[in-house]
């Protein structure tokens, strides 16, 4: 019997690390260098560091600290107090474009209103906030005209002109709005010129990618339930619009979905549709949420991944000639491992194993687990949620925003996912759940586990909440994984790693030449002793949202890399070798490394 | 169906002989040869009326021919003279008692005119031996009336459960044993409300019509009440505990567990408990515990499918899919609809590089739950609630 071999054996990299780690960490105490402090942490030097990757002293872990009020971010997610439409519930996406190129990534709110509201013809503002460089941010949204797109739900960001400033894609209630960065600190509306007004459905989840290869940003964009405010269901109406016998929303059961849409990229600032030709224009109308591209099994040739809410994903092979197969199933991704359809809400893509493939981490409805879907190659996965002690803490909430994130930066991507209710209902019974959830962390173990560490990251993520997208970035250039979270309800949140071990890192940002400009899907390997770790540039993914696209790997206690494999989206490989840890470093696809910068001191302000 | 065709579908016996039994002279023969022969003509002319005179002429002429008595019995019945068929159809069974046709026509006649007692104890006497599909369904269907109306509702069951044989997607059929069921139902429940108002029994009774309503929190509540009464009656602990696990509620799970475990206690025998308590071991994310509490369900009834499919889904989790094969493979002989077996299986071949086996395992795991979605949507659709729907409409107007 040839059963692919199980890859949570423990490393031998991993062990190094943590053997090494434990060493320095006990010196650390020895020398009363403890790294407990709750002060913004100083920039990392490999002189001064203390290092350490074993997960097992709460001590030792870095805390999520809730640092928005110092960030002087402002912002409100209107939300109507009883939902009573599927619609009012799902908004919620966060960006991360450094939308001015300073190297600084700004940050992104989308906003919607509610049914009430959009039928007196009342907006919601969404919001982009610059980074100052110092650990505050300024509401930029008026000079940049992004703040009414539409009824907001997502947000991803591309190059679609391929001008090198990164544009916006908002998906909204009713179709989707494109601003084009005209790279003065300002966008405009193109989405008409662009090619993209006939998009009139309920836009959810998009992503851009090149999956032709031709250097241009295509567009992927998964639509949801087919409705409008003129023909709304009735809140409790019918049994589809029941939670555990509580009056509720309708749907998205009960109702009727919507196709999706691929836009392929002219090369002239504009797309055609080529959805059907292509063969992911979802016939069956199931409901669509987040959609990410990436290559799956390494052939050369962007697959996309979709999730559709209660009913099976879609994982789209790319045939390298313009069509795409679903083989959702034969993978293994398309349902749990029971066979069962689950909400399929947020999506994040690892390398959790230090394989190099992609495996992917979805979240999903209460009473239904977080599936984690191991990536064994060549379109095999394995669901190993329930091995890898993920499924049953994740059992009793309903989650959205998702992403691997090593905030402990030992170069093994832990996994962070939010959570909150749909119904406010559940509050006024005991059908065991709340309409605020707490967030969730799991330290990866390093052997194909997870630990819950949830309750060891400080009370911040402890607190509930009703949140949705997150979108993870170095905010303050400081060489650590912040997170941004956006709620449904009221402000989003800043969570930034402090304390902890001073592990080293290394961050890359790329620009493409042949490939499209921002290097969307490439991807790079880097190796240090024997931490061989895998990032790639992403578009979309988590809930509705855009991570920084700069790969930060964690480096533990090595100080340089050794050797940087990137793999561009034109299929072009670079090497480079001898890197230096704790630098921002810029390359151009063809000629290197075009700078390289030290952490900033502005990590200390926040 | 014409009353002729009805007529001839129960009729054994006319036109296919003449009487034989009997030592008529030359003249009477001739004679009822003639009636006979006009009787012919008359039921082919649609005019049993006519047929019936022909034949009650036989009958005077020789009172101990069953051909004629049992004709004209039928042809009575047909024309709606019941009282008139019972003595012609009796007589005839005197005469040939091996007549099961004769026998469910004078208990379809006899209930007719109110004589239950004798219809009773003729139809359920013929009932077994009739032949003919048609007959034996009208005869059935005649019998659970009647029982039906005696208050023998027991009796009822054999006679459903023979005609659900011959003819399973019959829905009239269908309806019936519903309706006989549901009437068991309510008759045991008043029995025991009335027999034992403060019974274990009687609280657990009300907490299974609670829970069915879907009033978890009083189905438990009953259920509590019950164990305080007979900690120890059988069944209790295990309700109890799978109310608590689909409740939802905070902290109900452990509760549930351990209800499961006392229910164990009581009965070492208790497999469907065993297998609980790997179900919530499993979704705790303790594989171990699972595939033990799975292996002795296996025990206690080793063709338990739900078994074989929870120790494998442990072993698989386990990362020893050796031991997870044969018991998938088992799993979907025992249980061939079983949709989540097969999907198990279907993973497991692809990860064993198996990709035919894979692939039927698939194209099976998603032909049942197709199957049983529809089910679930068709009854969905059934569910009409026209207060509802005035409300949406409103709405939409």
């Amino acid at each position: 019997m040839s059963i692919t071999p199980a890859t949570r054996l423990f490393t031998s990299a991993c062990f190094a690390a943590a053997i090494a780690c434990v060493f320095l960490f006990a010196a650390s105490l020895l020398s009363q260098s403890s790294a407990k402090s709750n002060a913004p942490p100083e920039p990392s030097s490999s002189a001064t560091a203390s290092h350490n990757s074993n997960p097992s002293q709460p001590s030792d872990l870095p805390q999520l600290v809730d640092i928005t009020s110092s960030t002087g971010i402002h912002f409100e997610h209107l939300s109507s107090p009883e939902q009573r439409y599927i619609m009012e519930s799902m908004s919620g996406g966060v960006a991360l474009i450094d939308y001015d190129r300073d190297g600084w990534p700004d940050i992104y709110f989308t906003n919607a209103q509610s049914v009430e509201m959009a039928k007196s013809g009342k907006k919601a503002r969404s919001a982009l906030f610059h980074n100052n460089r110092d650990g505050t941010f300024t509401d930029v949204t008026d000079k940049a005209g992004v703040g009414y797109p539409c009824w907001a739900n997502g947000v991803s960001v591309g190059d679609y002109n391929n001008d090198g400033w990164p544009d916006l894609l908002i998906t909204c209630f009713e179709g989707v709005v494109l601003y084009r960065n005209n790279g003065d600190g300002t966008f405009t509306d193109v989405t008409k010129e662009a090619g993209l007004a006939g998009d009139k459905g309920w836009a959810m989840g998009s992503t851009f990618g090149d999956y032709d290869a031709d250097g241009w940003d295509d567009l992927f964009i998964s639509h949801y339930v087919d409705i409008s405010l003129d023909n709304l269901p009735v809140f409790g109406s019918s049994k589809t619009c029941q939670y555990h016998g509580i009056d509720v929303q309708c749907g998205p059961r009960g109702l009727k979905g919507l196709p999706d849409s691929l836009y392929h990229n002219n090369g002239n600032g504009t797309f055609t549709e080529v959805s059907k030709e292509a063969g992911v224009s979802d016939p069956e109308r199931r409901f669509g949420l987040t959609s990410v591209w990436t290559d799956f099994d390494q052939d050369g040739h962007l697959d996309l991944f979709v999730t559709n809410d209660g009913q099976p994903n879609y994982l789209y092979r790319n045939d390298g000639a313009g069509h795409f197969k679903d083989v959702a199933y034969t993978a293994g991704v398309a349902v749990s491992q029971d066979g069962v359809e689950q909400a399929n809400m947020g999506v994040a893509l690892g390398d959790y194993l230090h394989t190099g493939r992609f495996s992917i981490f979805i979240t999903h409805f209460s009473d239904e687990y977080a599936v984690l879907y191991r990536n064994d190659g060549q379109m095999n996965f394995t669901d190993e949620s329930y091995a890898s002690g993920i499924a049953a803490v994740t059992t009793p909430y309903v989650s959205w925003g998702d992403a691997f994130l090593d905030w402990r930066n030992n170069g093994w991507p832990d996994i962070f996912l939010v959570s909150g209710h749909v119904y406010p209902q559940v509050d006024s019974a005991e059908v065991g759940t709340k309409y605020q959830e707490p967030m969730l962390l799991f330290e990866n173990q390093c052997n194909g586990t997870f630990k819950d560490s949830s309750k060891l990251a400080g009370p911040a993520i402890q607190v509930p909440r009703v949140a949705r997208g997150i979108a993870c970035g170095d905010l303050f250039n400081d060489g650590r994984i912040d997170v941004v979270v956006e709620t449904l309800k009221g402000q989003p949140l800043i969570l930034q790693p402090q304390g902890g071990p001073q592990n080293h890192w290394i961050s890359f940002q790329l620009e493409g030449v042949q490939s499209n400009r921002l290097a969307l899907n490439a991807r790079v390997k880097g190796t240090a002793g024997d931490l061989v770790q895998t990032g790639q540039v992403l578009s979309g993914g988590s809930y509705l949202s855009q991570h920084d696209l700069r790969i930060h790997f964690g480096l533990a206690a090595h100080d340089h890399l050794d050797k940087a494999e990137i793999v561009w989206p034109s299929g072009k490989v670079e090497t480079l070798t001898n890197l230096q840890a704790d630098r921002f470093y810029k390359l151009k696809e063809g000629q290197g490394i075009v700078s390289s910068d030290p952490p900033s001191r502005a990590a200390t302000k926040p | 169906m014409k009353k002729t065709e009805v007529f001839l579908l129960w009729t054994l016996l006319l036109f296919c002989s003449v009487p034989c039994c009997s030592q008529s002279s030359p003249s009477r023969q001739q004679q009822i040869e003639a009636h006979l022969t006009q009787a012919q003509a008359d039921i082919s002319q649609n005019r049993p009326d006519l047929a019936i005179g022909e034949f009650k002429a036989i009958v005077a002429l020789d009172p101990r021919n069953v051909d004629a008595r049992g004709n004209l019995g039928v042809l009575l019945f047909f024309h709606g003279q019941n009282a008139d068929a019972i003595p012609q159809l009796r007589a005839a069974l005197r005469l040939q008692p091996n007549l099961p046709k004769i026998q469910a026509l004078l208990g379809l006649a006899e209930k007719r005119t109110g004589d239950l007692i004798s219809a009773a104890a003729d139809l359920q006497t013929a009932f077994p031996k009739l032949q003919e599909e048609k007959i034996q369904v009208q005869t059935g269907m005649e019998l659970i009336d009647l029982y039906s109306a005696t208050g023998d509702l027991p009796k009822a069951v054999p006679v459903i459960a023979t005609l659900r044989d011959k003819d399973p997607t019959n829905v009239e059929m269908i309806y019936t044993a519903y309706r006989i069921y549901s009437s068991l139902l309510d008759e045991t429940r008043l029995s025991l409300i009335v027999a034992g108002p403060n019974s274990a029994r009687a609280h657990q009774m009300m907490a299974q019509e609670l829970a069915r309503q879907g009033h978890t929190d009083e189905a438990i509540a009953n259920y509590r009440e019950a164990l305080k009464i007979d900690p120890n009656a059988s069944g209790l602990h295990f309700e109890l505990a799978e109310m608590l696990n689909s409740s939802g509620a905070a902290g109900s799970r452990e509760e549930a567990e351990k209800e499961y475990q006392a229910a164990l206690a009581l009965n070492p025998q208790d497999e469907k408990s065993e297998c609980k308590l790997g179900d919530l071991a499993a979704l705790r994310g303790d594989q171990n515990a699972a595939a033990e509490h799975y292996g002795r369900a296996l025990k206690l009834q080793p063709n338990d499918s739900e078994a074989m499919i929870g120790l494998a889904k442990a072993f698989m989790t386990l990362n020893q899919p050796e031991k997870a094969l044969p018991l998938l493979q088992q799993a979907v002989k025992i249980d061939p609809t079983n949709a989540t077996a097969h999907f198990r299986l279907s993973t497991l071949y692809r990860k064993m590089g198996r990709a035919d086996d894979a692939s039927r395992e698939l194209a099976d795991y998603q032909k049942y739950k197709a199957m049983k979605e529809k089910l679930r949507e068709t009854y969905r659709q059934m569910r009409l609630d026209p207060g509802k729907k005035d409300q949406e409409d409103d709405a939409r107007n």
